[in-house]
């Protein structure tokens, strides 16, 4: 065995989660520095055509704000479950080890 | 006089409140004003809510926040060892006394102990406390509401500890 | 240059860079996202696509091991026990790489890091001295002693 060839195919680039590139993307387009919207022309159906946008825009952020607060609770929800988790079983595994170590202890004891 | 009868009243209303009703009951600045560093994760019911919406990929997740009011996690480091002292740890027991909470395990290990506690409402356990102490780490998680320790369990295997026999499996992808 | 095109381009190196440093799906998505929002905030000093890979790979080692000193990613107990990694890879014998990559995991986070980028990354010294801040020296013998502690662990399987 090879231990440094063995670790480069150990070590390859795993696969990000389904949807990554998606997430980062929704959290970027709502982030308040996304760059700004270039300026119309006058005109009246120009302007009609730019208040149309502005509303969709609007609608848009307020929608793309949502999802990056929903995102947001949604990724700190989950390490607080992993967090609380591994907490949780560390305190177990404690116990298993401390009863382990009593019952090894009574043995030689013997 | 109208006025210290109204205050009366309010302290013995907060005074009656259960801990636990806010979202995170514990008291802790004694020991975050000596940590070198801090984390401090709280989450209310409404964020919660929010999370829920947000977790259709995540069944495990979602059913295990089912009946959950509150998160809240403090982890500390400090510089050195001895930065806080068995008082400090004792004022954080001491937030959670009888009648409501009991420690249901503690177990003490060179000089790392894990305590857990639970509180009873009605016969049903309504939120549990975990306090890990070590040398110069300080970690207190809260849940709030009913949650099912066995699937909890499970959700620790990303930090790479080993399953309980009998605990909940990975969550799925 | 697109940002789109560089996340795409570019997630699996961040994303597995934070994965084989933090060894947690959910905290290594935090860290990866975290680092392409950064990237998104400074697209306008990124000259060129190999430019803004030097650039996230960096900011995912960096965003890494601070994530690793703040939430304790060291495995309490011994890790031959510890479940499976999130992504299957392809190809060689699955039960060495599965225990490698959780050996590696359970090395302290300096040692990790060089790990993950010789072989992860497959980067040249130089480039890991630059990303680290490192003296070739001090890099080098870091990456020895991780092998040592690998090769100890493996139980003396493996061949220098």
């Amino acid at each position: 065995m090879n231990l440094e060839s063995d670790l480069r195919k150990a070590m390859r680039r795993p696969e990000p989660p389904e949807g990554f590139a998606e997430r980062v993307l929704a959290r970027a387009a709502a982030l308040p520095d996304t760059p700004a919207r270039p300026w119309w022309r006058r005109g009246r159906s120009r302007l009609v055509a730019v208040a149309a946008c502005a509303a969709l825009v609007v609608a848009m952020a307020g929608a793309g704000y949502r999802q990056w607060q929903g995102e947001r609770a949604r990724r700190k929800t989950l390490l607080a479950l992993a967090v609380a988790g591994g907490e949780w079983r560390t305190a177990q595994l404690r116990v298993r080890h401390i009863l382990a170590a009593r019952v090894g202890e009574r043995m030689e004891n013997r | 006089m109208k006025r210290t009868r109204w205050l009366k009243v309010l302290a013995l209303y907060c005074a009656s409140v259960p801990l636990g009703a806010q979202t995170c009951p514990f008291n802790l600045e004694h020991i975050a004003s000596k940590a070198k560093e801090s984390v401090d994760i709280t989450l209310d019911s409404n964020t919660l809510k929010l999370a829920g919406q947000f977790l259709a990929g995540e069944p495990d997740a979602r059913s295990l926040l089912t009946g959950v009011k509150a998160i809240c996690i403090r982890n500390y480091e400090f510089a050195k060892e001895g930065e806080y002292s068995p008082d400090d740890l004792q004022r954080v027991r001491n937030q959670l006394r009888a009648p409501l909470w009991s420690r249901i395990v503690h177990t003490q290990e060179k000089n790392e102990s894990s305590e857990i506690f639970a509180r009873t409402e009605g016969g049903r356990i309504t939120g549990i406390a975990i306090v890990a102490a070590e040398p110069k780490e300080l970690h207190v998680v809260y849940i709030d509401g009913a949650i099912d320790i066995d699937k909890l369990s499970g959700f620790g295997q990303q930090l790479g500890i080993p399953p309980i026999p009998g605990a909940a499996r990975k969550p799925s992808k | 240059m697109q940002f789109g095109e560089l996340v795409r381009d570019n997630q699996s190196m961040v994303y597995g860079v934070a994965w084989h440093c933090l060894h947690d799906r959910w905290v290594a998505e935090e860290v990866a996202q975290e680092v392409f929002l950064e990237l998104h905030r400074h697209m306008g000093s990124i000259e060129s696509p190999a430019h803004a890979r030097n650039w996230l790979r960096r900011m995912a080692v960096h965003r890494s091991i601070d994530e690793m000193r703040r939430w304790r990613h060291r495995p309490r107990v011994a890790l031959e026990r510890a479940p499976e990694p999130e992504a299957p890879v392809a190809g060689g014998d699955p039960m060495l790489e599965d225990r490698l990559r959780r050996l590696v995991a359970a090395l302290p986070r300096k040692l990790r890091v060089l790990v993950v980028l010789r072989f992860q990354e497959e980067l040249e010294w130089s480039e890991i001295c630059e990303t680290l801040g490192l003296a070739p020296g001090t890099a080098r013998s870091r990456l020895q002693r991780a092998l040592g502690m690998l090769r100890g662990k493996l139980g003396g399987e493996a061949k220098p």
